[in-house]
């Protein structure tokens, strides 16, 4: 362990070197908008994932690159923690302020600077939204395509950071796969480019490190997206199944079949349940489980695609199936789906969303595991599972009021993802690591891994301040935490010290 | 870890005990990229080979990079599957870790990625000697810094690719290629419009025809193909592509990766495909790198006339990847000065 110490100093908090007001009559000469009093910090204390809380000394709202270069040479000058945040939607704490820190609010940052039609590329700002490119571009019959589910107000910097995925994943990739090229500012302030308007670039693969990376290496400034043409034909199946394990085989012979669904998704009774009750959605409530399958393509793919589909779902013993081609039908399959969360939510007065990834031949396995914990910690938990790509987001309900509660919930959360990561999965699959699930990366990579990790963020940030403190956990955390990798239940790294 | 991986591990202790640089070489089928390493002692990872976990239904493939890439492809087909990034074989001798470290995808690269796209986690043993895992076995995986998808075309000098998992993808139905004789702006513009069809999958200009794969549901294809027009010709033209056969008489071969719409060496490409994106110039008689702006990069294939046969990188990037070099390999003992001179 005496190699822990020199690693550990590249993500150690930094401190300061000038005091608060010192700093703070700086910030206010490079940035037009700094925001220091207590109310109007008070929006930023957290981002999706309420229950983290931090009041950041200060928030700066950039207008202009050159801004934001000033603004991050300040900080990195004066080593003052800096955090980048987007629309605050993340999920697992990524934007969570630092005390002692600015938080840099990308928001103003809102334009779609070019959209190039013969390329099919949009150049953005940060601060777009990830449904207003896709409303842009409507016209000229693209669109973009990954879709998390809180598109209408995530931004396209945010899914760069979290390299966020959507239902449409399986088919069309995350954000890493559907961006082209990015302008980011360095830890020194210096602006520099990865990736290219081609489809590819010199050099190492920069871009694809930089995805989903959680504001610790860089500030994006500017996304190049690639754009797809919207597909000319859409059919929306949904299909009642009354086993779970059914539903979870289905989609291997789905997959069989050759058929490769743009969505592909299940969920549980719970969350059936809910669902119907909150939009009304034409819901089987009697189902233990049901499937989504979206095809999309011309007319005549989609014909025949859906008679194989047919064949499959006929052969599970689906019931019902339901076939929706006209826009106003699908809609409202996707709507139930769409609002399960809000729906979930509606059953108690807090949920946590997990966001562990599991091979799904370990499906049944898994939820049949995660009800028995929900005995033991006495605690309802609803299933939605992005069934493509085996995305489970099982929904623990609890009452944050309720301190025990809350602390019981996160254990159980923290059961699920040791879970997982045993079953050969991840513990994050779109949601990212932020402050989360931190303590769990100790247990999905070993220590040289989580070296090497501090290695590439030195790299980058040889002070150490962007996003100090998140992502990737220091060794003595993870001492602390008192236990390390335990990858997929095997053996492969037992000559390794553990401690 | 298995025993072989474990012997590799021992070998590159010895190297850093020794200093003594290597050259990595799978198949040996790619050595005519990057700088020249001849001079170095080779490590040879081939008898790191084999399936190690293959679940068509979770369209998920786990391989030893000594592997063939000819053997993989064999295996998905008996499954109606595929590696949808068209990755070359080379005669067979390539394998699956020269073709991630290479980094090469073939004609479907526009329509349906490249081979970082389908890379779900990769193990490698780093210049320390340590064998480290990324990535794993499932489709969306955020956890940590993507190293996976930094080693695709990183040319061995972070580390050596011991094992890989890809994402593989249902082969389409049927697949149709149609030629037509069109004049090269003309057959440009095309390409662009033709970028829009779902059915797509391959599109490059050559001799004065434009050629056209669709891909899908029979009916579709037939029915896509016919209204395209022009003669139904044999896919060997893709592979004669993407395994560069169709480029051997040329002693400096160049490859230009463009926005599609560029108009950089048009008319000089002998062949422009990836929809316009990738064009490929034979004995140009001077070096395409200086006329190319930012946007796009040229590779000399092969060819004997120069050192850095990539294009330069320089400023942040630059110290960024000499910084990323000492973090993988510190004693520069992998594949040293492969990309660059410069690392």
């Amino acid at each position: 362990m005496e190699s822990a110490e020199q690693f550990e100093k590249s993500s150690a908090e930094p401190d300061a070197n000038c005091s608060p007001i010192e700093f703070e009559q700086q910030l206010r000469l490079v940035c037009a908008q700094v925001i220091t009093d207590k109310a109007r910090l008070r929006v930023y204390e957290s981002d999706g994932l309420s229950v983290k809380r931090t009041l950041p000394r200060y928030v700066a709202l950039p207008g202009t690159v050159t801004e934001v270069q000033a603004i991050v040479g300040l900080c990195f000058q004066y080593q003052v923690p800096l955090v980048a945040r987007g629309a605050g939607t993340g999920l697992s704490g990524g934007a969570m302020p630092h005390a002692k820190g600015v938080l840099l609010s990308l928001a103003r940052f809102n334009r779609i600077l070019k959209v190039d039609q013969d390329n099919l590329l949009a150049h953005v700002e940060p601060g777009v939204t990830n449904l207003a490119i896709s409303d842009a571009v409507k016209s000229l019959g693209l669109y973009y395509a990954p879709d998390p589910s809180s598109q209408i107000a995530c931004t396209i910097g945010g899914n760069v950071a979290e390299n966020s995925g959507g239902v449409h994943c399986l088919k069309y990739g995350l954000t890493v796969h559907n961006v082209r090229k990015l302008k980011i500012v360095s830890p020194e302030g210096e602006l520099y480019e990865v990736g290219s308007e081609a489809y590819d670039s010199a050099g190492f693969d920069l871009l694809a490190l930089l995805h989903g990376s959680e504001g610790m290496l860089g500030i994006v400034v500017e996304v190049v997206v690639q754009l797809l043409p919207q597909p000319k034909d859409i059919v929306v199946v949904l299909a009642g199944f009354d086993s779970v394990t059914v539903a979870g085989n289905t989609v291997g012979d789905i997959i069989n079949a050759g058929l490769l669904p743009a969505g592909l998704e299940m969920m549980d009774k719970l969350a059936i349940g809910a669902a119907e009750a909150f939009v009304h959605a034409g819901y089987p409530v009697e189902a233990e489980a049901l499937l989504i399958i979206e095809l999309d393509g011309n007319q005549m793919e989609i014909d025949a695609q859906l008679e194989k589909l047919r064949a499959v779902l006929n052969e599970a013993g689906a019931n019902p199936v339901r076939i929706a081609r006209d826009e106003a039908d699908r809609q409202q399959i996707w709507l139930g789906r769409k609002s399960a969360f809000p729906a979930v939510g509606r059953l108690a007065p807090d949920y946590f969303c997990m966001d562990g990834t599991i091979p799904r031949r370990e499906l049944a396995e898994v939820l049949s595991q995660i009800a028995l914990l929900a005995d033991k910690y006495q605690l309802q938990v609803a299933n939605v599972f992005h069934a493509g790509d085996g995305n489970l987001h099982p929904l623990i309900l609890f009452d944050a009021n309720n301190l025990s509660a809350l602390h019981k919930a996160e254990q159980f959360g923290a059961e699920i993802l040791t879970l997982c990561i045993a079953k050969g999965g991840t513990i994050t699959g779109e949601h990212g690591v932020g402050v989360e699930k931190i303590d769990q990366m100790c247990l999905q990579f070993n220590e040289a891994e989580l070296k090497l990790f501090h290695g590439i963020k030195a790299v980058f940030d040889t002070r150490g301040f962007l996003n100090p403190g998140k992502a990737i956990p220091t060794l003595n955390r993870c001492a602390e935490f008192g236990a390390m990798h335990i990858h997929a239940g095997n053996d492969k790294f037992s000559h390794l010290e553990r401690f | 870890m298995t025993g072989l991986t474990v012997a590799l591990t021992n070998i590159i202790e010895q190297i850093k005990q020794a200093q003594q640089p290597v050259n990595i070489k799978g198949g040996g089928s790619k050595q005519f990229l990057g700088n020249d390493l001849g001079h170095l002692q080779p490590l040879a990872v081939q008898a790191l080979n084999g399936v190690v976990r293959y679940e068509p239904t979770e369209l998920v493939l786990q391989v030893q990079a000594g592997t063939p890439v000819q053997d993989v492809i064999e295996l998905l087909d008996t499954e109606g599957q595929m590696l949808a990034f068209e990755p070359p074989v080379f005669d067979g001798q390539a394998t699956i870790g020269g073709m991630v470290a290479a980094g090469i995808s073939g004609s479907r690269r526009p329509y349906s990625g490249a081979v970082r796209d389908y890379i779900l986690g990769v193990d490698i043993v780093t210049g320390l000697g340590e064998h480290l895992s990324f990535g794993g076995q499932v489709i969306k995986n955020v956890a940590g810094y993507d190293v996976s998808r930094l080693l695709a075309g990183s040319m061995g000098c972070l580390g050596v690719i011991t094992e890989v998992s890809f994402k593989v993808l249902p082969k389409p139905e049927f697949e149709q290629t149609q030629a037509i004789e069109l004049d090269r702006s003309v057959a440009l513009q095309q390409m662009f419009s033709l970028a829009r069809s779902s059915t797509v999958t391959a599109c490059a200009f050559y001799n004065n025809q434009l050629y056209i794969r669709f891909s899908g549901m029979l009916s579709s294809v037939q029915a896509e193909a016919a209204e395209f027009g022009g003669e139904t010709v044999g896919a060997g033209f893709w592979h004669s592509i993407d395994n560069l056969t169709l480029f051997k008489a040329a002693k400096n071969l160049w490859r230009i990766s463009v926005a599609p719409n560029s108009p950089h060496f048009v008319d000089e490409a002998v062949l422009i495909d990836w929809g316009g994106a990738q064009r490929w110039l034979l004995d140009p008689g001077f070096d395409p790198r200086e006329k190319l702006t930012q946007n796009g990069h040229a590779v000399l294939v092969w060819g004997s006339q120069t050192e850095d046969k990539f294009q330069p990188i320089e400023g942040v990037p630059l110290t960024l990847h000499k910084g990323l070099k000492k973090q993988f390999d510190p004693d520069a003992l992998l594949n040293p000065n492969k990309m660059y001179q410069a690392f």
